[in-house]
């Protein structure tokens, strides 16, 4: 995959969306960043991208594990029902601000692929680290 | 010996931010926490522990993203609370707003920026 690539934050926290969204653009990863504040925002929009060709595929989600309405976890078992042109080779990165035994194991039964875990705040050097081993072939 | 400001404030992802970025950071992160420390409180005075958890649970992300690390200790003192379904005293509340008030001075006299809290 080449740079920029599209993605999308799910937060609702405005403060995390507002500054990692300066931060991926500044480090020059995406100028696509789609933000979404919770897990049912974030699957109605990726639903919406199934019928709109206009509208480009995220290549990697950030999502937050505590939301309103729809969680993390919720986010993961809607999202094994995606249909597999809005959700195949997408990467998602689970950014908590603690992540327990038992949430891995909760995610383990409602998501099928593998999660990568990051703790906030997300830096530079987490970024850098994403692009080099994801999207820099 | 620990600086003091250090309980406060951690700096360490900040060094690379301009004077304009820690403004607006810093000025989006003061909106929201006021809003949710009346909030918790709100919820703190009809016991309903669920919010008291969200909020604070919120709180204390956006204060580990702005490296306030007081902030994200007090907010994360009353999600453990919370979480055990246990009353909170007075104290709690006043704890993240003292910090709130320690931030705001840190933030002036270290960095020099002046955030209307």
């Amino acid at each position: 995959m080449t740079l920029p690539i599209k993605i999308l934050l799910v937060d609702d926290d405005e403060v995390s969306n507002y500054i990692n969204s300066e931060l991926i653009e500044n480090i020059g990863i995406s100028s696509q960043v789609k933000v979404c504040e919770n897990g049912r925002e974030a699957i109605d929009y990726l639903t919406s991208l199934e019928t709109n060709e206009n509208q480009q595929i995220p290549q990697l989600i950030l999502l937050d594990l505590n939301m309103p309405e729809m969680n993390g976890f919720g986010f993961l078992e809607a999202y094994q029902d995606l249909p597999d042109n809005v959700s195949a080779d997408v990467i998602i990165i689970l950014l908590t601000t603690s992540i327990s035994e038992e949430d891995k194991e909760k995610i383990k039964k409602v998501h099928n692929s593998e999660i990568v875990f990051l703790e906030k705040p997300l830096t530079i050097s987490d970024l850098e680290r994403i692009k080099n081993q994801y999207f820099i072939s | 010996m620990i600086n003091p400001w250090r309980t406060i404030i951690d700096d360490s992802n900040l060094s690379t931010l301009t004077n304009d970025q820690l403004f607006r950071y810093f000025t989006l992160y003061f909106k929201n926490a006021k809003i949710l420390i009346q909030e918790i409180e709100s919820a703190v005075a009809i016991e309903d522990f669920e919010v008291i958890r969200q909020k604070s649970h919120k709180l204390k992300g956006s204060s580990m993203v702005v490296g306030a690390v007081g902030m994200r200790q007090a907010a994360q003192d009353i999600e453990d609370i919370a979480r055990n379904y246990k009353p909170l005293g007075p104290n709690l509340i006043e704890n993240l707003q003292n910090n709130l008030l320690d931030l705001q001075e840190i933030l002036s006299e270290k960095f020099k920026l002046s955030i209307l809290a």
